[in-house]
């Protein structure tokens, strides 16, 4: 089988080629660091199978980066049968440096010149066939992202000839140092005598590493500066050569991007811009009341309610629809039109309701006895399917931000929040593993491989899981649609999106901190190109859409559902194994356990203060640790049983939440504000606490060693700091000058240290003589 | 018990039983990170690309 390995600089296209040639559900991003490692695929459009290798981008082959040691060592040890050089026909003489390189290499090659079309948009023009006699190899003009003349690449590819001899550029002065280096490497018997000989004279790390080699460096003339001729004489060689194939138009086009990012990337109005575009996201996936076409406040509130339209009636806080069409009709609208998230979202609630109710009314009529019913109804059924509510408007959200990734415009967000960013000591280039924490701190983490500042990784690593992910999002919008069902009060979407913004704000000031003291250094520069904007690929979105709802539902069918009947069995029998039943709850395991650790979160508003159901919270943040969709999961099933206990009766979803809310403020008597406070608070420890075990898994392995330890105690403090600070300044608003006298004793302390004034630390330390400083 | 509750026990503690078997083999041999998670569709350690 024939191997080609594609080669080219980062953003040039060879994912896409990639994808298109592989049919691979590769993820595409409009910026640098997107795939850090290679990846294989099989090419079956041919009648041979070929494997594709798609390497890192790279700018040249020097040994400045893991990935431009990656593909170089891969090129010259595996010897693959050929190279495909994509070469982005926008940014022609950048491109063709790395060409030059490649062609010295002992491996036959063509050059892909992808985005060819972009180039003639804007009226210029690329002789491809001139192109091709200069450099000596086949070039083929390409477009990856529309899949055109893909085929003709691969079938100029495999008629390559199987052996090629590498030639170079470089001028005549470089001549006779070249052929003496190259004698070296041709008696070693080394592959590409001519690529090693060059890079020895470049004083290549590789090179001088391999050893031996001090021979040809003293053969070789002393007098010549032999890394910046070299690159000279390449760059010389391309402006005087090769860029000529390019044609101008002359006319100075102002291209589409061009005109959108004279806005989007407006000096004073492209962050405004961007939390807007932010704020209409959560308000379409999450907005009960769509466009806010039903007024911004209950008083302006015009449209009527089912209940109202004679279609539904309301008894004792449960509303009952008149027929099956009425309810499909409350996904849509109920007193407000809902945002497609939320339609969805009921859609799919219906759907799994009916479907729970008619495994109850079987095992009902199969005379099962109540614990049965109880295991499979409230536990098994209704955990999992309260978790499974919310994939609708996970998919959507996500949906949202895979658009504005691939369409190009979070790559100018990174560049715009670049020199805000490094008021806080990170470079635009952190924004871009920050913006994946909000899909899955994984890849988040293991996306900050692009940072080759360690001090800077470190931070980043440690913040990222405050930007809420997917598995968070349940919390925030059953907590939040919990608090406007309750008490009435405020908007589900503004709450969620006000609580990613605590989580934006806390990782800024937490940056800020660490930057300052434990991971004070250099903020290190940031170069990034911007690729032009184009519409994301409707099927690369949809198979992105599938992957992640897969995901998803395959979790909660495993450990979902081995938590919740955990769950229901620990909050149903007592400590020793007797069966209790809802009313008898306040016995159980769980129940002890949770009253037991209950009072660790009264600082934060859900502990002790909530009465005798309050430690239904502090077993929620506990179980959220194996997986953040737990907590939901864990509040339904208990929230069901808490109901039965009290005698209310609770229907699913938010409903339930809200049920075990009003109860509670009943039961403990906690004022609204105060419980509201709480509730909050409990969003943003769950927000920003330890994430999940595969989080935690990977942050440990990325990591520098020795530094994870810190970062759980880092979690759990700035997540109790956080929710205390809300808890109590919601409560007892004065407290705030309490708080604001604490940070700023702090940010003092920080500033004498940093200007060398006073060091608290220095307090604690010992003196020559062992004894500890008075 | 009835026949629907024997059901009942039989077939959740199987799958119970199933779940923490599988978690524990998913746990033992991953390599951890990004390729056990696939949620993101990225397909880096190729477990999880699709051929045509």
């Amino acid at each position: 089988m024939k191997t080609f390995a594609l080669a080219g600089n980062p953003n040039c296209g060879k994912t896409t080629l990639f994808n298109a040639l592989t049919g691979s559900t590769a993820h595409v991003g409009n910026w640098p660091g997107v795939t850090v490692d290679k990846r294989e695929g099989i090419y079956k459009s041919s009648k041979i199978k070929i494997n594709i290798v798609d390497l890192p981008g790279i700018y040249s082959l020097s040994p400045y980066t893991p990935e431009e040691i990656i593909s170089r060592n891969y090129i010259l040890n595996e010897a693959p049968d050929g190279i495909i050089n994509i070469v982005d026909a926008t940014n022609l003489e950048r491109n063709l440096y790395l060409t030059t390189q490649l062609l010295e290499m002992d491996v036959p090659m063509i050059v892909a010149l992808n985005m060819l079309d972009e180039v003639e948009k804007v009226g210029d023009s690329i002789d491809v066939k001139a192109l091709e006699e200069k450099l000596g190899v086949p070039v083929v003009a390409i477009s990856a992202l529309k899949s055109k003349g893909i085929k003709e690449l691969m079938d100029r590819a495999t008629a390559l000839p199987k052996t090629r001899v590498g030639y170079t550029v470089l001028s005549e002065r470089l001549k006779e140092s070249i052929a003496t280096a190259k004698a070296f490497y041709e008696k070693e018997n080394a592959k590409s005598p001519l690529f090693h000989a060059i890079k020895l004279l470049e004083n290549d790390e590789l090179e001088l590493a391999c050893g031996g080699v001090e021979g040809p460096l003293d053969l070789i003339s002393k007098d010549i500066d032999y890394e910046a001729e070299i690159a000279d004489g390449r760059y010389k060689y391309i402006s005087e050569k090769l860029s000529k194939v390019k044609v101008k138009s002359g006319k100075n086009i102002i291209t589409k991007s061009d005109k959108i990012d004279r806005v989007l990337t407006h000096k004073i109005w492209a962050i405004p811009i961007f939390l807007v575009i932010l704020l209409a996201v959560f308000h379409l996936t999450f907005s009960e009341n769509l466009l806010f076409l039903n007024g911004f406040t209950d008083n302006q509130a015009w449209m009527p309610t089912l209940v109202e339209l004679g279609l539904a009636s309301e008894t004792d806080g449960v509303i009952e629809y008149n027929n099956f069409g009425v309810e499909v009709l409350a996904a849509l609208y109920d007193g407000a039109v809902y945002s497609p998230g939320v339609i969805l979202t009921n859609f799919l609630n219906l759907f799994l309701d009916h479907i729970s109710d008619g495994v109850i009314t079987l095992m009902e009529n199969g005379a099962a006895a109540e614990w049965a019913t109880g295991l499979v109804g409230d536990g098994i059924l209704g955990g999992i399917f309260a978790v499974l509510g919310f994939l609708p408007q996970i998919l959507v959200l996500f949906m949202f931000f895979s658009i504005l990734e691939d369409s190009g415009y979070m790559a100018r967000i990174a560049f715009v929040l670049d020199r805000i960013f490094r008021k806080f000591g990170l470079s635009g280039r952190a924004f871009m593993p920050m913006i994946m924490g909000f899909g899955c701190s994984v890849p988040a983490a293991i996306n900050t491989r692009t940072l080759s500042d360690e001090k800077e990784r470190t931070a980043t690593i440690r913040v990222i899981p405050f930007f809420s992910c997917g598995a968070k999002l349940p919390i925030l919008t059953a907590v939040a649609g919990g608090i406007v069902t309750a008490f009435g009060v405020g908007n589900a979407d503004l709450i969620t999106y006000g609580m990613y913004l605590l989580g934006i704000c806390t990782a800024v000031l937490c940056v800020l901190l660490m930057r300052n003291t434990s991971l004070r250094g250099e903020t290190p520069p940031f170069i990034m190109e911007l690729p032009s904007y184009h519409l994301p690929r409707f099927k690369n979105l949809m198979l992105h859409l599938w992957d992640k709802a897969k995901h998803f539902v395959k979790k909660a069918f495993t450990i979902i559902f081995a938590s919740t009947v955990i769950i229901w069995l620990l909050s149903h029998l007592s400590w020793n194994w007797r069966y209790l039943s809802d009313i008898e709850m306040q016995q159980s395991i769980l129940a002890s356990v949770g009253m037991f650790i209950q009072p660790l979160f009264t600082p934060l508003g859900f502990g002790s203060q909530l009465g005798k159901f309050g430690w239904v919270f502090a077993v929620a943040a506990v179980t959220g640790l194996v997986a953040k969709e737990n907590v939901i999961a864990t509040f339904t099933t208990l929230a069901i049983c808490v109901g039965a206990y009290a005698g209310t009766g609770t229907e699913g979803g938010v409903e339930e939440l809200a049920g075990l809310i009003n109860l509670i403020a009943v039961d403990s008597g906690v004022s609204q504000a105060a419980f509201i406070s709480a509730l909050i608070s409990f969003i943003a420890y769950n927000m920003l606490t330890v994430p999940c075990f595969a989080a935690c898994a990977t942050a440990k392995a990325e990591l520098p060693k020795g530094k994870f330890k810190f970062t759980l105690i880092f979690w759990l403090a700035a997540s109790y700091i956080t929710a205390a600070m809300i808890y109590t300044v919601g409560a007892w608003w004065w407290t705030v000058f309490i708080w604001l006298t604490a940070v700023s004793a702090i940010v003092v302390l920080i500033v004498l240290r940093n200007i060398g004034k006073f060091d608290m630390l220095s307090l604690f330390s010992k003196n020559k003589k062992g004894d500890k400083l008075k | 018990m009835n026949a629907v509750d024997i059901a009942v026990v039989v077939t959740v503690g199987l799958a119970v039983v199933g779940v923490i078997v599988y978690l524990i083999y998913k746990k033992v041999t991953s390599k951890g990170g990004c390729c056990d998670c696939s949620e993101c569709g990225c397909t880096d350690c190729g477990k999880h690309k699709k051929e045509k």
